[in-house]
């Protein structure tokens, strides 16, 4: 199982609009994991559908999943969508 | 009464194992949290008695036992309430449903307040008032590769069912008109699986099954007419409820999914005066949805819901549960933060 390589500061970001805490750093690092076994592959898939292909950092993948946990969506990929899209929009894809 | 112990017994072990199962991966630290919900068994969407903000507007109904005018009816059904977080506790961080691998528990406490108002007899009366509160433990686990399984157990909860006043001074013009009092405390149980991937990526489905019966044995009611204490009545004896649903939400489009919900439960048809002539009977009692719901997560729309529903069966709603093939239709449309 590949390990989260999300930077700490989006995932403060993160944990605290659920949360609106700090929480622990072990906290912190669950929290990091889950996001990105939740959503890491969808933001990758949808991302490189882009036309062209965009090839995320870490810190653009971490903030997209940041976005994914809040939004909307019957499943997990279709919240990663929704995220990607939004970045893109933002990209002005 | 060993009977009625025997599911809760269940209910808590399961509990337990389901809470102290870990996979050897999952080194995961426990959250626990006050006051903060968590999605880990929201109530079916065509669940009759579900404990949130609900309006069937505009909605038609069976003429009722005791209406003064004949035939079908305007009649709009409002329903109140929401399932009030207490506690729960997870190995998961992350909001929302629980990933493979985690699981959630919680207490809950569900108050919720059921009406139905008549506006073909004259003064539009309200016909009655159902109020239910109780506790109520839920559960949820990843436990299966696209598949979660939930539980609920209400270990203890109250319904009290009023009659409208203006509905009853009707009523009492009839001489055979009697006043009883449904109300009582019970046990509930709920089993759910749920995923998604049946047809599409994206959609999402839910099986359930449940079941409901009074503590006391002396079932639904008492045996006495309100303002007497002679008993007269008869107490009711098949007090079991068992219930089945199934819900499948589509690929969203538009911002909303479009669903159909299906609850079914065998609900007893209240007899005041059995007698082996005339048993207790009951009937499979079906409510269906079809409507637009937002996807799970949404925030900022109030709107969750509108939908068709189209209920069959044992009347729902207090005392009124004497009368079999009532049917209600309407528009429903549900609210929530």
């Amino acid at each position: 199982m590949a390990v989260s390589d999300y930077p700490g500061r989006m995932i403060l970001v993160g944990f605290f609009v659920q949360k609106q805490e700090a929480g622990t750093v072990s906290q912190r690092d669950q929290f990091s994991q889950e996001l990105f076994d939740k959503f890491n592959d969808h933001i990758l898939a949808a991302c490189s559908q882009a036309m062209p292909p965009v090839a995320p950092s870490p810190r653009v993948r971490a903030s997209l999943a940041v976005m994914a946990q809040n939004a909307p969506g019957g499943s997990n990929a279709v919240k990663a969508r929704r995220a990607v899209q939004a970045y893109l929009t933002f990209r002005g894809f | 009464m060993a009977m009625c112990r025997r599911p809760i017994c269940v209910a808590i072990l399961v509990l337990i194992e389901c809470a102290l199962w870990r996979p050897a991966w999952a080194q995961s630290a426990l959250s626990t949290e006050f006051f903060r919900d968590r999605p880990l068994y929201e109530p079916l969407l065509a669940e009759p008695r579900p404990a949130r903000t609900m309006l069937l507007v505009p909605g038609w109904s069976e003429e009722f036992p005791d209406s003064v005018k004949e035939g079908s009816r305007f009649a709009w059904q409002i329903s109140l309430g929401d399932e009030l977080p207490i506690l729960t506790l997870s190995n998961q961080q992350s909001a929302g449903v629980m990933e493979k691998g985690r699981w959630g528990v919680g207490l809950w406490i569900p108050v919720s307040f059921h009406v139905i108002e008549d506006f073909k007899d004259d003064s539009a009366p309200i016909v009655d008032t159902d109020y239910r509160f109780g506790f109520m433990a839920k559960f949820q686990c990843g436990c299966f590769e696209n598949m979660r399984l939930g539980l609920r157990f209400v270990p203890w909860a109250h319904e009290s069912t009023h009659l409208g006043d203006e509905y009853t001074i009707e009523a009492v013009k009839d001489p055979g008109f009697e006043r009883v009092n449904v109300s009582y405390e019970y046990w509930e149980y709920g089993i759910s699986l749920e995923g998604g991937g049946l047809f599409n990526a994206e959609d999402n489905w839910t099986i359930r099954h449940g079941g409901l019966r009074p503590w006391s044995s002396d079932g639904y009611y008492s045996n006495h007419l309100l303002g007497s204490d002679v008993p007269t009545l008869t107490p009711s004896m098949k007090n079991y409820e068992p219930s089945f649903g199934v819900e499948y939400r589509m690929r969203e489009w538009r911002g909303r999914q479009t669903y159909v919900s299906f609850d079914v439960r065998d609900k007893l048809i209240y007899n005041y005066h059995q007698t082996t002539d005339s048993p207790e009977e009951r009937q499979w009692s079906w409510n269906i949805q079809v409507g637009r719901a937002v996807p799970m997560g949404t925030t900022g729309t109030p709107l969750k819901q509108y939908f068709v529903q189209v209920y069959h069966g044992v009347n729902p709603y207090g005392q009124l549960r004497s009368q079999q093939d009532y049917w209600s239709v309407g528009l429903g449309w549900v609210f929530g933060l």
